[in-house]
């Protein structure tokens, strides 16, 4: 069982499935809205608008359990010249991988 | 009845996760999300306990709690009567906040994003029990 899994299981327990699954639903819409503005500061470079989502990302990863995005958001956000399309892509990969494990632990818990 | 919370976060998920522990207290709970909406909730709507994001776009948590207390010093008769019991909770550490002077708000708590859930759920219930034990003596 992954970072994300495990986690989401701990908030299970402290909070209760539904609660859970707003979370994740709140979290998706995230992922799709970064997905967009990363891209485009990718071409119009904003640096405060850049480490200020960044921060927010950091926050909702951590919150989900996804460690490794969130490590990178914090890097970005500390430095927001490493957004860079190696950076983004990366970004892109723990995005599906954490969906990968959102979908997972739905599937164990019925929700 | 001390009993009305008002969370002002950007960030949507955490909102829900403090209206989701305040509820579980008994609170009814408002939300905010951005400074500026919180301001105008401040101002027009009674609350016994505030939790405040310190890191927002527009404005921060910092300048809201000035906003709004330079608001109320010029109000003849401002809603809110007693310094309002404001929890603090952020990711940015506790010894990096630089907390303003105000009239109108007492920062009463603190609680780190970054801290387990489980964590989290239990400093909230201790300030918000500590909170009403003041109000009740």
């Amino acid at each position: 069982m992954n970072s994300t899994m495990q986690h989401l299981n701990e908030l299970a327990n402290t909070l209760n499935l539904i609660v859970v699954e707003e979370l994740i639903v709140i979290y998706s819409e995230q992922i799709e809205e970064a997905k967009r503005e990363f891209k485009k500061y990718l071409i119009d470079f904003q640096a405060d608008q850049i480490a200020f989502l960044s921060h927010k990302m950091k926050s909702s990863s951590r919150n989900i359990g996804a460690i490794e995005l969130a490590e990178l958001f914090d890097s970005i956000e500390k430095n927001p010249l490493l957004l860079t399309e190696m950076s983004y892509k990366r970004m892109l990969t723990l995005f599906a991988n954490c969906q990968t494990s959102i979908k997972e632990w739905r599937l164990l818990n019925g929700t | 009845m001390f009993n009305k919370a008002l969370v002002i976060d950007d960030d949507k998920a955490s909102r829900k996760l403090v209206q989701y522990f305040f509820e579980k207290m008994g609170c009814v709970t408002a939300e905010a999300s951005d400074g500026e909406l919180g301001s105008l909730c401040l101002l027009n709507e009674e609350q016994n306990v505030l939790i405040l994001d310190w890191r927002m776009p527009k404005i921060s948590g910092s300048e809201t709690l000035i906003l709004v207390d330079s608001i109320l010093r010029q109000v003849r008769n401002p809603i809110i009567q007693s310094p309002l019991p404001t929890i603090l909770y952020t990711s940015v550490l506790l010894d990096e906040l630089e907390l303003p002077e105000t009239k109108y708000f007492k920062i009463k708590g603190y609680v780190h994003k970054k801290w387990p859930v489980e964590i989290q759920r239990r400093h909230f219930r201790r300030i918000l029990n500590s909170l009403r034990s003041l109000e009740a003596a």
